[in-house]
């Protein structure tokens, strides 16, 4: 994609949020980044939540999300013609990623 | 008077040790990842069955994959959620295990190769009413070589696990998706890890309660087995109690000494049916174990 392109694209800096342990929520400030908006109202959503919505010279340039799960962060045109959307994922730090097998080790038999 | 015994010697172990974190060791595993490893040694696990083989235990296979989700360990796979580090719950499907008592094909066997009059010195039931070359009188007992075969079945369940930082206990209930013997199981487990020095221990103490249909196909005897109706036998529910005892010593990357003991306890539903010589199933492993 031309770098043209990639400038001009709805993103969210940044786009993952690393949470203490699995189960854990997962709170963070993104920065947004816009491309030329039509005059218009526009909203935000976090899978398809409301965040809120705003005319397009006053789009907020950071947002604070709270994930459970890998979400979509979507911009939506109130007139329903426009819609971005970036991926948040989630991590956990290494340590806590592990978790307890079901089972014990060598119990086949 | 033999699971008491046992209790406490793993009370008294778990209290001289410090409390075994999530970290790096074998039964801690890393989402969307492989564990693999095998065991090399010597056991057994008794067969409690007249006439039945006990299961020799030489070669252990340790297999677990876990995605975010989705697992298999050992054997047994399911669907976790609410993977919280307090509270798990799963879905699960795995073969079960009372089908491997009739039969010396079970998969235990299929990997391990081991003379059958050897392993009998760890566990062989009385055979009354044998005689090499004579044709068979009429018996008064039973084994399971005169009977119908059984079926192998699969348990299809759901489980709780609450998980303490050193702690384990689980709730489990199971039916029989195929319809083999139509009854179900259900299960309550606890579990203490904990270390001392480079020994890692996991003691565990369950009960288990088995409903009737699943304990009469098993062990119950009918015309299909004998045509002597003396021997004729409708098993009630079993409750059946196990301990066991877990070791692991790391010696290096890969390498590591494992070890298990387990006793059971059948329960009078199971050991009342002239098809069971004993009221219990020991097992016991030593052996040096590989994780890849």
């Amino acid at each position: 994609m031309p770098a043209e392109a990639e400038d001009d694209a709805f993103s969210a800096t940044p786009s993952e949020c690393i949470a203490a342990e699995q189960g854990d929520e997962c709170v963070m400030s993104v920065t947004l980044h816009y491309p030329p908006l039509p005059n218009d109202r526009y909203c935000l959503t976090l899978n398809s939540e409301p965040l809120g919505c705003w005319p397009h010279s006053a789009m907020p340039g950071t947002v604070k999300v709270t994930l459970k799960e890998e979400s979509e962060l979507s911009l939506v045109r109130e007139s329903n013609t426009y819609q971005a959307s970036v991926i948040l994922t989630l991590r956990y730090r290494s340590a806590s990623m592990l978790r307890r097998r079901v089972k014990n080790p060598w119990s086949l038999f | 008077m033999r699971i008491p015994l046992l209790c406490c010697l793993m009370l008294w172990l778990s209290g001289h040790g410090t409390a075994w974190a999530c970290e790096s060791d074998d039964a801690c595993i890393a989402p969307n990842s492989w564990k693999l490893g095998i065991a090399v040694g010597i056991g057994a696990r008794t067969n409690p069955l007249v006439d039945g083989d006990p299961i020799p235990l030489v070669v252990l296979p340790d297999v677990a994959w876990y995605g975010e989700n989705a697992y298999f360990d050992n054997g047994e796979a399911g669907y976790q959620w609410l993977l919280r580090s307090d509270i798990t719950t799963e879905l699960f499907v795995r073969a079960n295990r009372e089908r491997s008592y009739f039969a010396f094909w079970h998969p235990a066997n299929i990997v391990l190769s081991v003379n059958t009059s050897a392993a009998d010195v760890i566990g062989s039931p009385l055979q009354p009413g044998d005689s090499d070359g004579e044709s068979p009188a009429p018996r008064d007992s039973i084994s399971i070589n005169d009977i119908s075969s059984r079926k192998w079945a699969a348990d299809a369940g759901f489980r709780v696990n609450w998980n303490g930082s050193d702690s384990l206990l689980s709730a489990a209930i199971a039916g029989d998706p195929l319809g083999v013997h139509q009854g179900y199981y259900a299960q309550l487990k606890y579990q203490y890890r904990w270390q001392w020095e480079d020994w890692r221990f996991a003691a565990n103490a369950s009960v288990t309660y088995k409903s009737e249909k699943l304990i009469d196909y098993y062990y119950g005897i009918d015309g299909e087995d004998t045509a002597n109706s003396n021997l004729w036998y409708a098993a009630d529910h079993a409750l059946q109690t196990s301990v066991g005892l877990l070791l692991n010593k790391p010696l290096s990357k890969h390498w590591r000494w494992v070890g298990r003991v387990q006793l059971s306890t059948l329960g009078s539903g199971m050991t009342d049916s002239p098809l069971v010589s004993k009221d219990y199933v020991a097992s016991g492993f030593i052996g040096f174990g590989y994780q890849f």
